[in-house]
């Protein structure tokens, strides 16, 4: 096991269960964690939506949240998730279980933070930028498929495409691809790649 | 390697899912909600979906009656993947269709064997389909042998009595006691117009013998299936006679309009029988035998035939997809689901012509064909 790959001992974290409910993959229960940072708005976007009156989206998104730690072995927040999940379900006074869920959260995330390995540094090896017209070809076809595969060949070449796209572009592609909008990713490739005469 | 379309709408979740997926080399197609998962459906066929349950707008058990509603997706197995576990939702999510289910949060290898489990039911799924076809194949030819057997059966009694009387006429006229009429010359020539009688019909049983054999010899023609010219009312009747050698139950009234200008069909004259028998049949065990009206006329040129019943009619709902493979009401009754779909693919593939149904409940069902002139060579 390599140093970057520990699972992070952290109060409120049951790795161990969880990276068994991850089939044992290390390297894909640290991006799982990795991610789950996102979700630092979470507590904030919900109140805000129950100040428009979205009570249905903000339910969801306590739903949400719930799912991810309860996929990351996050209990704490779990619960807290779901004792607001179902006082927004039921439309009962959601004040205490919102500040509970916001103290909860933050305090975990920030704590998760810290305890995760440095993420690997960016590959120093020089870009072959000549490759890009294949590598978006064979990007291009995999978006046509919505396949998840994008995302690995994103990773695999992402010095490639920072290289050749504007950082603006990069960042747009990056966030397509994360948030699994491969038909708009597809968009957005070709789009670039009509300026640079690639696809 | 087997597709599968995640249908998810936390890119977390998805992430997780198609991680465990990829790293079992499964292809993953991914969809971040219930329409989005159509249109991926559209342009990908995945092996298996796995369909998250809770999303907003459209709901995964929406999307499972949308993806149901279509008929090249409805084979697709389901699992859907579910944070609720309350077995109200579990029940309605096996009674839209879907072959399992797999709790949220769930571990990676009990998702694993589950997609395992159904890829290879579906698999056997395929399989069985595909022998149930290549069985009903050979149920049909032998249904046709049977058939030709019957009237071989049916006639061969009747010319060997017909062969026995002329030879006793024979033997009879050349007995001593006959010999005595030759001394009138009247009596002697109604002796040789006797005898000359017996020899016509000995001779024209051995040909209706004959017949009898190259007819066996025609159905198995059917299967392979000769092009040739023929007066199209012709193989219609002698279809019916067919059928009617075994289904006597059966009255089928043949409404010939066609002109003799018109009455010439280049085609294939063993598959058209082969869909006419298969209509009759149909009409026997769907509408109960009674009455079938059988209409032959022109149709801009080519030729339409319509084969009418005076049945109970099929309910809306079955109309559709009778064409169907595989669909059928009468599977305890030894149906297939075959006969129709069969019946579809010769009229549009071998006699280049189409196929229609109209049904009203109570009053019967009317099969159109229409099909050209002149059929191009298969």
């Amino acid at each position: 096991m390599r140093m970057d790959e520990a699972i992070p001992a952290l109060e409120g974290l049951d790795g161990q269960a969880a990276l068994v409910r991850a089939g044992g993959d290390r390297s894909l229960y640290l991006r799982l964690l990795r991610q789950f940072l996102r979700q630092e708005g979470a507590a904030v976007q919900i109140t805000q939506g129950l100040a428009r009156g979205e009570w249905s989206a903000a339910e969801r998104q306590a739903h949400s949240v719930k799912g991810l730690a309860a996929n990351l072995g996050a209990g704490g927040v779990q619960q807290a998730a779901a004792r607001l999940e179902r006082a927004l379900r039921e439309r009962s006074n959601p004040e205490g279980p919102l500040a509970d869920f916001q103290a909860t959260l933050s305090d975990f995330i920030e704590r998760l933070r810290l305890a995760l390995p440095p993420e690997r540094p960016a590959s120093s090896e020089p870009v072959a930028v000549r490759n890009f017209g294949a590598v978006a070809v064979q990007m291009d076809g995999l978006l046509g498929c919505f396949d998840a595969a994008a995302a690995e060949l994103f990773e695999a070449h992402q010095e490639l495409f920072r290289a050749m796209l504007s950082a603006a572009e990069f960042a747009d592609f990056k966030e397509l691809l994360e948030n699994y909008a491969l038909d708009e990713a597809r968009l957005a490739l070709r789009r670039s790649a009509a300026g640079r005469a690639v696809l | 390697m087997s597709r599968i379309l995640v249908v998810e709408d936390q890119p977390s979740n998805i992430q997780m899912v198609t991680g465990i997926l990829r790293g079992k080399d499964y292809l993953v197609s991914v969809a971040t909600s219930g329409l989005r998962a159509l249109e991926v459906l559209a342009a990908v066929r995945p092996d298996l979906i796995l369909l998250d349950v809770m999303m907003p707008e459209v709901d995964g058990f929406e999307t499972c009656v949308r993806i149901k509603a279509v008929p090249e997706w409805r084979d697709i197995p389901i699992i859907f993947l579910t944070a609720r576990t309350e077995p109200a939702d579990i029940v309605r999510g096996f009674e839209l269709g879907a072959v399992d289910y797999v709790a949220k949060p769930f571990h990676a290898h009990e998702l694993l064997a589950r997609v395992n489990t159904h890829l290879s039911i579906d698999r056997l799924r395929k399989e069985n389909e595909r022998l149930i076809r290549a069985e009903s194949e050979l149920a049909r030819h032998r249904s046709v042998a049977q058939m030709v057997a019957g009237v071989a059966h049916e006639l061969n009694t009747p010319l060997g009595t017909i062969n026995t009387a002329a030879s006793l006429i024979t033997r009879s006229l050349a007995s001593p006691a006959m010999q005595a009429l030759d001394q009138s010359p009247e009596a002697r020539m109604v002796k040789e117009d006797l005898a000359g009688a017996g020899h016509l019909i000995t001779r024209n049983v051995a040909r209706a013998h004959k017949l009898v054999q190259d007819f066996k010899k025609v159905s198995v023609n059917q299967i392979t299936d000769i092009r040739e010219r023929v007066r199209l009312a012709e193989v219609v009747t002698e279809t019916v006679h067919l059928f009617n050698v075994s289904e006597r139950a059966v009255e089928v009234v043949v409404i010939n309009h066609l002109s003799d200008q018109q009455r010439e069909w280049l085609g294939y004259p063993g598959s058209l029988s082969q869909v006419l028998l298969n209509l009759l049949n149909n009409a026997r065990q769907y509408a109960g035998g009674g009455k079938v009206e059988l209409t032959l006329e022109d149709a801009n040129g080519g030729f339409r035939i319509e084969v009418r019943d005076f049945g109970p009619g099929i309910p809306p709902e079955n109309l559709s997809r009778i064409f169907e493979p595989f669909f059928t009401t009468g599977r305890g009754q030894g149906g297939s689901g075959l006969g129709l779909s069969i019946v579809h693919a010769i009229v549009t593939d071998h006699l280049k012509g189409t196929i229609a149904v109209e049904s009203a409940m109570g009053q019967g069902t009317t099969f159109h064909l229409v099909f050209p002139r002149e059929v191009p060579e298969s």
